[in-house]
């Protein structure tokens, strides 16, 4: 799985502490700055997009995405091609099944598990990273050593397990990729955390008697906004390479629901027959997406911390 | 450093334990066994079965049985599916496959993955920055099962270089270490890129350049060393995201490496050998990430332990 710069994400953390006084609020200044960066932009533009591909391709194709044509089976390397006559823009699948209505669903169950994913790692990750920092002593360390053995353990390894184990459902799988995530996500909350919580308008809620989950909620947790943001933008590229290794292995989502990741394994299975344009349309739409999140995330990044440019 | 290295073992242990521990309560709280098939098998003969291979035996006596075997004898049991092998058997024949291209993608990987970091972060916001950086993007961005075929479909079936599967010789070797090693490399490019240039902008950097070093010394005595330490600390999970990562090369280049068989194990419910592969990565990750924090030590000397 490829990574997240984390130290990167620490070091955004404590100069949005930093910034606190200021005249202007540290959040316009970040639009401004994201604002200027042209690959963060044209990402954010791409990315919505894909978004309303998602949403709203099934209006614009000409077939539904579960009907077989049946002129194209069984010559589907030479009827099948993408064209705009026969409706299928995109050319069709092995079974004849139109690919442009099938990008679209697939585009939406991909977008779908890497937001749930990074929303499920996010939470859990925040929640636990904040209590466990807050908490200090024992409690603190008794937590951080959980993850640092959760951490030794072979995730995407236990992932096939859960998968195979309790059936292929598209909420287990949802589930399994967020709950492999959250470990790191809870590491840098603490540790941002850590910081904050010597400030004196914690200090103030304190004394005024606040109990402490709802200095965590309230006066925390917002304060942690802007790393929990970028690290999200970057976890939900992750999210969906996960996933669609999962559909290679067969373990993804099931027919006849489909995902970016089943797509592109079908097409590289049939690359041989004369029938690319199988892989290249799910491979494009897939590519661009997240190309798109890594940009917006290191723009987000770079853009809430003006020292790391 | 001898009470710090004793410390992380004594925590290694229990991890250890406590892996053996979830994918042993895992795998006997699934519904269906080894022996469930579409024709149900006599209950006689399931019965015997059970007790051949202690099914039939409380949960905590398996698991204490289990935990024994491995300790005392290294033995993690007989295959349920394969009656004449031992679950040994099967990692002692794809281990060594998995290992030899792992290793390989590994070295190269690192290797290649900071020169173009370092070189990225030199060449700062120039072309070859600009390049070096939509390249890495570009290789993590594409799964390894869609660069497989395409290797496949140039090296095999266009200019007809490299065998398309199987394990022998240096050809077969050449497009699993391909397939397996890019994305690792360009994600080690991002983030020595990114470190490098965070530590080209610290005062010890300019302190440096202050006082006449070449460009050259700057880099190779004063940026290099403080600029690995986010790297190496990535190279355990790294180590292990390898060989999960065999699981696509294994399975579309026929290799043969313990990938595969984790696969076919798990497909077929056989417990034993799922278990066996998942201790033995889940091992080999508690190790490396030992080793990596005894190097962090070692190199970095803010670290108190």
């Amino acid at each position: 799985m490829t990574m997240i710069d984390r130290e990167a994400i620490e070091r955004l953390g404590d100069s949005l502490n930093a910034q606190e006084v200021q005249g202007r609020s540290p959040w316009a200044d970040a639009r401004r700055r994201f604002l200027r960066n042209k690959a963060a932009v044209a990402g954010l533009i791409v990315l919505l997009l894909v978004l309303a591909f998602g949403l709203f391709g099934q209006h614009l194709a000409a077939w539904n995405n579960e009907d077989l044509d049946f002129n194209v089976m069984g010559m589907v390397a030479e009827k099948g091609q993408p064209s705009i006559e026969s409706g299928h823009y995109f050319g069709t699948d092995e079974l004849g099944r139109d690919l442009f209505a099938r990008t679209v669903q697939g585009t939406r169950v991909s977008l779908l598990v890497g937001i749930v994913g990074a929303a499920i790692a996010v939470v859990v990750g925040t929640l636990y990273g904040a209590v466990s920092g807050f908490s200090g002593g024992r409690t603190d360390q008794i937590m951080m050593r959980a993850v640092d053995i959760l951490m030794s353990i072979p995730y995407m390894f236990v992932l096939i397990l859960l998968l195979v184990m309790f059936g292929r459902s598209m909420w287990l799988l949802f589930l399994g990729i967020g709950l492999i995530s959250w470990l790191d996500m809870a590491r840098i909350v603490r540790g941002q955390t850590l910081t904050l919580k010597n400030r004196e308008y914690i200090e103030a809620a304190r004394a005024t008697g606040v109990p402490g989950w709802r200095i965590i909620l309230r006066h925390i947790v917002p304060n942690l906004l802007g790393v929990v943001a970028v690290y999200a933008t970057l976890l939900i590229p992750l999210m969906i390479l996960t996933e669609s290794f999962m559909s290679f292995l067969g373990l993804g989502v099931q027919e006849p629901l489909t995902s970016w990741g089943a797509l592109i394994s079908e097409g590289a299975k049939t690359m041989n027959y004369g029938t690319l344009w199988q892989l290249l349309f799910p491979l494009f739409f897939f590519v661009i997406t997240l190309f798109a999140f890594f940009f917006v995330g290191d723009g987000l990044r770079d853009a809430l911390d003006p020292k790391d440019r | 450093m001898f009470g710090f290295i004793l410390r992380r073992l004594a925590v290694a242990i229990p991890t250890l334990l406590l892996l053996i521990i979830i994918s042993f309560v895992l795998m006997h709280s699934a519904p269906g066994g080894p022996f469930t098939q579409e024709r149900a098998l006599p209950p006689q003969v399931l019965a015997n079965l059970d007790a051949k291979y202690g099914l039939d035996q409380p949960l905590i006596v398996q698991m204490w049985t289990y935990i024994v075997g491995i300790v005392t004898r290294f033995d993690f049991g007989p295959s349920f599916i394969y009656p004449d092998l031992s679950v040994n058997d099967i990692i002692s024949q794809g281990f060594p496959v998995t290992l030899t291209y792992g290793a390989i993608g590994f070295t190269l990987s690192v290797l290649f993955g900071v020169m173009l970091g370092i070189v990225a972060a030199i060449r700062h916001n120039t072309w070859i920055d600009t390049a070096a950086v939509g390249v890495s993007i570009g290789a993590q961005v594409l799964p390894n099962f869609v660069i497989a075929p395409i290797l496949v479909l140039v090296f095999t079936l266009w200019l007809r270089w490299l065998p398309g599967g199987g394990w022998g010789g240096w050809p077969y070797w050449v497009m699993p270490i391909i397939a397996l090693t890019l994305s690792h490399m360009a994600s080690i490019a991002r983030l020595t890129r990114s470190s490098m240039l965070e530590v080209l902008g610290s005062n010890h950097i300019r302190t440096a350049r202050a006082k006449g070093l070449s460009e050259r010394a700057v880099i190779m005595r004063h940026a290099l060393k403080p600029a690995m330490l986010p790297v190496i600390s990535y190279l355990g999970p790294l180590f292990v995201t390898m060989i999960t990562g065999s699981v696509v090369v294994d399975m579309y280049f026929s290799t043969g490496g313990i990938g595969r068989s984790f696969v076919d194990s798990a497909l077929s419910r056989d417990y034993a050998v799922m278990m066996g592969i998942t201790i033995l990565v889940g091992a080999l990750t508690i190790f490396f990430n030992l080793l990596v924090d005894v190097l962090y030590a070692w190199i970095d000397p803010k670290i108190r332990y």
